[in-house]
């Protein structure tokens, strides 16, 4: 396949150099240049590579957080199950049929793609808003390790309606970890990312050893005769905790759907496809969702109860597991947080001229450890990876309709690019616009992406189609 | 040393949720339970690591 014509080659491109944002587009170009070529047929993986990837990438330190505030939201064992299974499959077939038909087509990264659709000057805002996005999530994850460090020195977990820090221990235990994470990625990203992925089966042992070894502090006998007793009395029993939401079915089954919104309906993951053989390898992301997310949740569900239902990630995993339990939440946050501060700092560094790399992660890790300090990040974790999705969402349904919808209508494709927009307006207000229909819904949080994902949809085609309308308009 | 690195890990892993199911089915106390954990889990890293290691040499 031929190199496509994004590299800003146009007339219209070259003229656009003294713009206030060329600068920074070429810096944003410079720093994804390594994958700026289409993926070609020898370097396409096998499907035990995707197996492998997304087994292992799903079992995060947000995991023992997720699962177990379903059990505080008074799920029932039934909607959980249901949810899951139908939720994680949703999850599986967007994959497999929104993003992946996508990134094998075009071999491309999202952020080459995008800068064709809706121009280098919007995918630095894109850029900007997943870095901040990134650093939010990594505070979180260093919030969940301060769990795990505080039992040591008896700081105690914030209470679940904390919105600022509680205690200075707190704060220094946050800022102590923020610390190490950030030099940690400053000192050796790939290096950590190697180790990374050797953690993830051990994290995924201590998910499933620390659920059977608390089943009998919860009344499990040893032939199981009462799992299914104790599972819905105790763990699943339908009955929220003080002030928490009751959440049924629907809320699961859209959380599991949601959960990575941004990587399959918000084609992040167009990085990874872009590998594969065929569009059905977006069949392998099940690795993901059943061993990983299905499982962990229902484990982390397990250890929260045998705790007394106390949302203290490092003292549910110290009771299930000892001292591997607690290194369990510390790895798991340190591991997931190395690449999301490598990212975010990625993203920022198309804002710092010249910066070198060490400097840019540094400010990363800086903000994210700010944030870490509050303890909302993590006590609202599930509102955030709804928002997190929600926010990404639009610029998922502009580049779906620009892919499939608007050559099926007739609509010119990629106009940004053939006339050289830095922004392609279109895209901005669909983004904006959704984000702001989104707010206004009457409906529950998790809910509103699907609505907000079809509004984008057909606003952008119409407003393209008037554009695409106006250039006929203007040659005849 | 890379097959032996490959069954190391493998083994680790298995032991500790043996060690899981021991506990669960009273054969063992919490203090085992959680040092076979502990030492388990610190030659599943050694292992994983030699076995990584190996892999990317040959």
């Amino acid at each position: 396949m031929s190199r496509p014509t994004l590299q800003g080659t146009s007339p219209r491109d070259k003229g656009t150099k003294d713009s206030a944002f060329s600068s920074i587009v070429s810096r944003m170009d410079q720093l994804y240049e390594f994958d700026r070529e289409e993926v070609k047929p020898e370097n396409l993986h096998s499907g035990a590579k995707f197996a492998g990837v997304f087994a292992g990438e799903h079992v995060a330190a947000t995991e023992f957080v997720i699962g177990a505030f379903f059990v505080l939201h008074g799920v029932s064992l039934g909607d959980l199950l249901v949810g899951l299974v139908l939720g994680n499959l949703l999850a599986v077939l967007s994959w497999t049929l929104i993003c992946a038909p996508i990134a094998t087509r075009v071999r491309l990264t999202l952020y080459w793609y995008l800068r064709r659709i809706i121009g280098p000057g919007l995918t630095v805002v894109y850029n900007i808003a997943n870095a901040a996005m990134y650093c939010i999530l990594a505070g979180a994850m260093i919030s969940i390790s301060a769990t795990a460090l505080g039992l040591g020195f008896g700081v105690p977990v914030p209470p679940l309606d904390s919105i600022y820090p509680t205690s200075v221990g707190w704060i220094i235990l946050a800022v102590l970890i923020g610390a190490g994470f950030t030099t940690l990625a400053i000192l050796g990203f790939e290096r950590l990312s190697k180790f990374a992925s050797v953690c993830s089966p051990w994290i995924f042992m201590v998910f499933v050893v620390g659920a059977i070894a608390v089943l009998p502090s919860l009344g499990v006998e040893k032939d199981l005769s009462n799992l299914y007793e104790v599972a819905t009395t105790r763990i699943w029993n339908g009955q929220p905790s003080p002030g928490q939401e009751k959440f049924g079915m629907w809320h699961i089954l859209f959380f599991a759907w949601f959960a990575n919104l941004a990587m399959h309906v918000g084609l992040s993951d167009m990085a990874l496809f872009r590998y594969a053989k065929r569009w059905t390898y977006g069949l392998y992301s099940a690795f993901g969702m059943y061993p990983g997310h299905m499982l962990a949740w229902i484990c982390s569900g397990i250890m929260v109860a045998a705790a007394n239902r106390e949302m203290d990630p490092g003292l549910m995993a110290y009771q299930a597991a000892g001292l591997a339990g607690v290194g369990a939440v510390l790895l798991a946050g340190w591991t997931t947080a190395n690449p999301t501060l490598y990212r975010a700092g990625l993203a920022l560094q198309i804002v710092t001229p010249n910066w070198p790399r060490w400097k840019i992660t540094l400010v990363a890790g800086a903000v994210t450890t700010i944030l870490a300090c509050f303890p909302v990040f993590f006590l609202k974790l599930l509102d955030y990876v709804a928002l997190y999705g929600l926010i990404l969402m639009p610029i998922g349904a502009v580049v779906f309709a620009e892919h499939w919808i608007l050559p099926k209508l007739g609509i010119q494709q990629y106009q940004a690019e053939k006339k050289g927009w830095i922004f392609n307006w279109n895209a901005a207000a669909v983004w904006v616009g959704t984000l702001a229909l989104c707010y206004y819904m009457p409906i529950h949080l998790f809910f509103r992406w699907l609505p907000g994902y079809f509004i984008a949809l057909i606003a952008y085609v119409i407003l393209q189609r008037i554009a695409d309308r106006g250039r006929g308009e203007a040659s005849a | 040393m890379k097959i032996i690195a490959t069954v190391s890990t493998l083994l680790s892993l298995v032991v500790c949720l043996g060690a899981a199911v021991w506990y669960f089915l009273g054969s063992i106390s919490y203090s085992t339970y959680t040092g076979v954990l502990a030492v388990f889990s610190v030659l599943y890293f050694i292992s994983a690591i030699a076995w990584r290691t190996l892999a990317e040499r040959s």
